[in-house]
C-alpha cells in the first residue's frame, strides 16, 4: 500500500499537498515564484526558501538542518533558472510524528523522505517547472544486519542505522543521509535497495511483469502524477 | 514582503452596497457563520478547525519543568502563535506582524488570563516540578476570522488533550508514559470562546465571521470572548469607527448565543471522539474520575 | 490585600478616599517640548505621561504601504523603568505594549483627518514617567492634547478613562457598584475596562477589557465610563482653551 496523499488541501497557497506515511504526516505549501527580498535575490535563478515547522514547539537547529537538506534536493529538481530573481517559498508543517521515543538523529533521517515527498507533490501541484520527478525512500538496518525498507516505528527504534535516499527518474542519486553504525558494504546494498524502491514508485514494473508485483509495488507516485495530469487536462477533453 | 492584495475599488463598493441591502457576497445572514468543521487528530490534543476556507490547527503538548520562582504552586501554560507563509504569502517567517500580535494577545487574554486552564492542577512538587502545557496554533489557511477559529481550536484541543499521569512517592516522581498508564484530562474551569463582530457604515451594520475580503473592507471590529455562563472574559475594540455604547452591549447578547453554539459543538465532537476511541468500554472501566 | 472591599461597603469610600464616581486629579499642559511638532504633558492621578508628535512628515522608505492615500499613524510607547513599583524592563517586543500601540494608532486613524496628508506619517511618541492605573486611557488623553498642539485636524477629542466593578463575579450580585477611574491597586484587584469616546453622543471608539466579569455588570460599567469620558473631555477642552488663550495673549502684548 502506498502512502496517503491529499491533493491540494490548502486554499491560499499556490500549491499544496499532504503526505502521510506510517511514520510522519506532513502538509506542504508552496508559494512561488514570488517577490524576493533583496538580500536573498539570486541574479540568475530562483531562490528557494524552505521552512519546517514541527507539530509542537518552534523550530531549532535540527529543523534548520532539515531545511537546508530539503532545499538542496529541490534545487536539483526544480528548473530554478526559469524564474530568475524570484523566490520559491516552501512551508512544511509536520502534523504527525512517531509516538515512540526515537533517537533524534534517526528521527531526522526518517522524516526526510516524508518531507521531500510532501514538498515535491506541492511543487508539482503549484505548477512550478520541474526538471525531473524524484522519489525518496527510507531504509533501516536492524541489529541482525537485515535491511528493512520503509520500516515501522518499532523497527526504526531497534535499528542499528537508518538511511534516507532520494533518486530522480534517471536513477541519479540526489540525497544520501545516514545515521548510525554501518560499513561501506552495507551502505552499497542499502543504496541498491533504495534505488530499486525509488524506481518502483515512478516506473511501471516492466521487467517484473505486473503479475507478481501485487499491491505493494504499485507505482503510487506515478499514478498520483498521472491523475493530476489527467485532471489538469480534463477541461480540454470535455470541450 | 508580498503584501496582501488590497481589494479593488469595485470589489469594495460592490460588497458595501450589497451589505446595505443586508446581503453578503456568499449569501449568508449577517450573523451566520460559514460551515464549521471540527476534527481531532489521532494523538490526544490536536484539533483541526475549519470555518469556511479558514483552517487552524491547534496542538497541545506537555513536558515536565521547574516552575517559576515566583509561582511555586502553578504549572506553566504557554500559547504560541506563529503565522507562516502557508496561511498567506503576506506572513513572513520570523517576523511578528500586527495580525500575529493581536491574535496572540486575544488568545492570551481569553484563555490564559481568564483562568480557563487550572494551572494549579499542573503542579507536581511545589517549587520543583510542574507540567508545562504548550499550545501551538498553526494557521494553515487564512480566509478571515482567524481569531475565532484559533480560539475554538485551542479550547477544543485543550479539552481533548490528556497529560501523562504522575505518581509521587515522597520526593520521587514517576511520570508514566501513555502506554504505561491511562493519561489524564486537563482541569478546565470554563470554556471561553471569542466572537468577532465586524462593523460597517459607522457601526450600523454588524456582522459575524467576516471573510478576508469583508475584513479588509470593514471599518472596525469588536472582539468579545465569553463563556456559556455569560461571563465576559475579554473585550477588545481597538479604535476603528466609533460605535454606540448601547450597540456594544447588545453585541454581547448575540455573542453569548454564538458561544453557546460553539460550546455545544465542541462538547458533541469531544463526546463523539471519546466514543470512537473507547472501543470495548475499556476506558470507562479504567477511569477513576468522579463526576463532580 | 491592597483593597479591602469590606470597608468600601461600609463607608462607600475607596482606598484613596474617593467616591465611586470621582475622577482623580487631572492635569495637562500643552507645548511642553519646543523641539517637537506637538507635545503635551498629562497627569491622571499619579499616572504621568509626556507625549510628543513628529509629523506629518514624509513616509519612511521600506514602509510596506507605499501607495496609501492617507497618512499613517504610528505610535511608540516607552515605559520608563522607574515608572512602576517593580523595576521591570520591558522589551520593545512586549506584546502588551504593541497591542496598546495598535489600539491607540487605530483609534486616532479614525478621528484624525488623515486624508489631508497622503504619503505621510504621523508618529506619536508616548513616554510613561509614572504609572498608577489607567495607563492606556492617560496615553490616549495625552496624545489628543499633543495632536491638537501639532495642529493636525481632527473631528473631535478622543477622551478615555477606566471603569471597574467592585465585585469580580458570581458573589453578591446586586451589591456590585461600578467605580470610575481606578488606580493601580484597584486595577490589580477588580475587573476593569478602558473606554475611549470621540464624536460626541457617547460614541465608543475604543473599549478594552482584560478581566473576567459577568455580562450583566457591563452595562453599569460602560455607562459610568461614558460619563467619565464626558468629564475628561470637558477637562481636555478646558486645557486646550486655557492654552489657546495664553498663546493669544502672548501675541497681543
Amino acid at each position: 500500500m502506498g502512502p496517503e496523499i491529499i491533493h491540494h488541501p490548502l486554499v491560499r497557497a499556490d500549491g499544496s499537498a499532504t503526505y502521510s506515511s506510517s511514520l510522519f504526516s506532513v502538509t506542504a505549501a508552496v508559494n512561488g515564484p514570488i517577490e524576493v527580498q533583496r538580500r536573498d535575490e539570486l541574479p540568475e535563478e530562483a531562490a528557494i526558501e524552505v521552512n519546517i515547522r514541527p507539530s509542537s514547539g518552534v523550530g531549532g537547529p535540527r529543523e534548520r538542518w532539515l531545511e537546508s537538506v530539503v532545499s538542496g534536493v529541490l534545487r536539483s529538481v526544480l528548473l530554478v533558472h526559469m524564474n530568475p530573481r524570484t523566490l520559491i517559498q516552501i512551508t512544511l508543517q509536520v502534523t504527525k510524528e512517531p509516538s515512540l521515543k526515537l533517537r533524534r538523529s534517526v528521527k531526522d533521517i526518517a522524516a526526510l523522505p516524508s518531507l521531500l515527498h510532501a514538498s515535491f507533490l506541492a511543487v508539482a501541484d503549484g505548477g512550478l517547472p520541474l526538471a525531473t520527478t524524484m522519489s525518496a525512500s527510507l531504509v533501516a538496518v536492524a541489529e541482525t544486519g537485515e535491511t528493512v525498507l520503509e520500516p515501522s516505528e518499532k523497527e526504526l527504534a531497534k535499528s542499528r542505522s537508518a538511511h534516507a535516499f532520494s533518486f530522480n527518474t534517471h536513477g541519479d542519486l540526489l540525497l544520501d543521509e545516514s545515521a548510525g553504525e554501518f560499513d561501506s558494504q552495507m551502505w552499497e546494498s542499502v543504496c541498491q535497495l533504495a534505488a530499486k524502491a525509488c524506481a518502483d514508485t515512478v516506473q511501471r514494473g516492466e521487467d517484473e511483469a505486473m503479475g507478481n508485483g501485487a499491491a505493494e509495488k504499485l507505482p503510487w507516485l506515478r499514478l498520483e502524477l498521472e491523475d493530476r495530469a489527467r485532471e489538469g487536462s480534463a477541461w480540454r477533453e470535455t470541450t | 514582503m508580498p503584501r496582501e492584495a488590497d481589494p479593488s475599488t469595485n470589489e469594495q463598493a460592490f460588497l458595501l452596497s450589497a451589505l446595505r441591502e443586508n446581503i453578503r457576497l456568499d449569501g449568508r445572514a449577517l450573523d451566520a457563520y460559514r460551515p464549521i468543521s471540527l476534527s481531532f487528530g489521532e494523538d490526544y490534543g490536536t484539533a483541526d478547525v475549519r470555518i469556511g476556507k479558514t483552517r487552524v490547527r491547534a496542538t497541545i503538548s506537555a513536558d515536565v519543568v521547574t516552575p517559576f520562582v515566583d509561582r511555586k504552586f502553578d504549572g506553566v501554560f504557554t500559547i504560541s502563535t506563529e503565522l507562516s507563509p502557508m496561511a498567506s504569502p503576506a506572513f513572513e517567517v520570523g517576523r511578528q506582524d500586527q495580525t500575529e500580535i493581536l491574535l496572540s494577545r486575544i488568545l492570551e487574554k481569553t484563555v490564559r488570563r481568564s483562568g480557563a486552564l487550572d494551572t494549579e492542577s499542573l503542579c507536581i512538587v511545589a517549587g520543583q516540578k510542574c507540567f508545562h502545557i504548550r499550545a501551538d496554533i498553526h494557521v494553515m489557511d487564512h480566509d478571515g476570522n482567524l481569531v475565532d477559529a484559533s480560539c475554538l481550536a485551542l479550547i477544543a484541543a485543550l479539552l481533548h488533550f490528556r497529560r501523562p499521569d504522575v505518581e509521587i512517592k515522597g520526593e520521587e516522581v514517576t511520570v508514566f508514559s501513555v502506554r504505561e498508564r491511562e493519561p489524564v484530562k486537563l482541569a478546565m474551569q470554563h470554556q471561553p470562546f471569542c466572537v468577532t463582530t465586524s462593523c460597517y457604515e459607522e457601526g450600523t451594520i454588524l456582522l459575524h465571521d467576516a471573510t478576508l475580503l469583508e475584513e479588509q473592507c470593514r471599518e472596525g471590529d469588536v472582539l468579545i470572548s465569553m463563556n456559556k455562563f455569560g461571563e465576559i472574559c475579554q473585550i477588545a475594540k481597538y479604535g476603528g469607527a466609533p460605535m454606540d455604547g448601547l450597540s456594544i452591549l447588545t453585541c454581547t447578547n448575540t455573542v453569548l448565543e454564538r458561544v453557546k453554539i460553539f460550546d455545544q459543538l465542541v462538547k458533541d465532537r469531544i463526546a463523539e471522539d471519546e466514543k470512537r476511541r473507547d472501543v470495548g468500554g475499556l476506558i470507562a472501566e479504567l477511569s477513576a474520575e468522579n463526576d463532580r | 490585600m491592597p483593597l479591602d472591599t469590606s470597608t468600601y461597603s461600609l463607608a462607600h469610600l475607596r482606598v484613596d478616599g474617593r467616591r465611586w464616581n470621582e475622577l482623580r486629579r487631572v492635569h495637562g499642559q500643552i507645548s511642553t517640548q519646543a523641539a517637537a511638532d506637538g507635545s503635551s504633558y498629562f497627569e491622571m492621578g499619579n499616572t504621568k505621561i509626556i507625549c510628543t508628535i513628529a509629523g506629518p512628515q514624509e513616509q519612511r522608505r521600506g514602509g510596506n504601504s507605499g501607495q496609501s492615500h492617507d497618512a499613517k499613524v504610528e505610535v511608540e510607547i516607552g515605559i520608563a523603568g522607574f515608572s512602576g513599583v517593580d523595576r521591570k524592563r520591558r522589551g520593545r517586543n512586549d506584546k502588551r505594549i504593541q497591542e496598546m500601540q495598535h489600539a491607540i494608532a487605530s483609534a486616532f486613524t479614525h478621528t484624525l483627518f488623515t486624508h489631508l496628508y497622503p504619503h505621510s506619517t504621523i508618529t506619536i511618541h508616548l513616554h510613561v514617567l509614572s504609572q498608577d492605573g489607567a495607563l492606556l486611557a492617560a496615553c490616549i488623553n495625552a496624545a489628543t492634547l499633543a495632536l491638537i498642539d501639532a495642529g493636525i485636524p481632527m473631528s473631535d477629542y478622543t477622551a478615555a478613562c477606566t471603569t471597574g466593578s467592585t465585585a469580580s463575579y458570581a458573589s453578591n450580585d446586586e451589591a456590585a457598584d461600578p467605580l470610575l477611574d481606578l488606580n493601580s491597586m484597584e486595577e490589580q484587584e477588580l475587573p476593569f475596562l478602558t473606554l475611549g469616546t470621540s464624536g460626541g453622543d457617547d460614541q465608543v471608539s475604543l473599549l478594552i477589557m482584560e478581566t473576567r466579569v459577568q455580562a450583566t455588570r457591563l452595562e453599569a460599567m460602560v455607562s459610568v465610563g461614558l460619563d467619565g469620558c464626558r468629564q475628561i473631555r470637558s477637562l481636555l477642552d478646558g486645557i486646550v482653551r486655557a492654552h489657546g488663550k495664553k498663546v493669544l495673549e502672548a501675541r497681543v502684548t
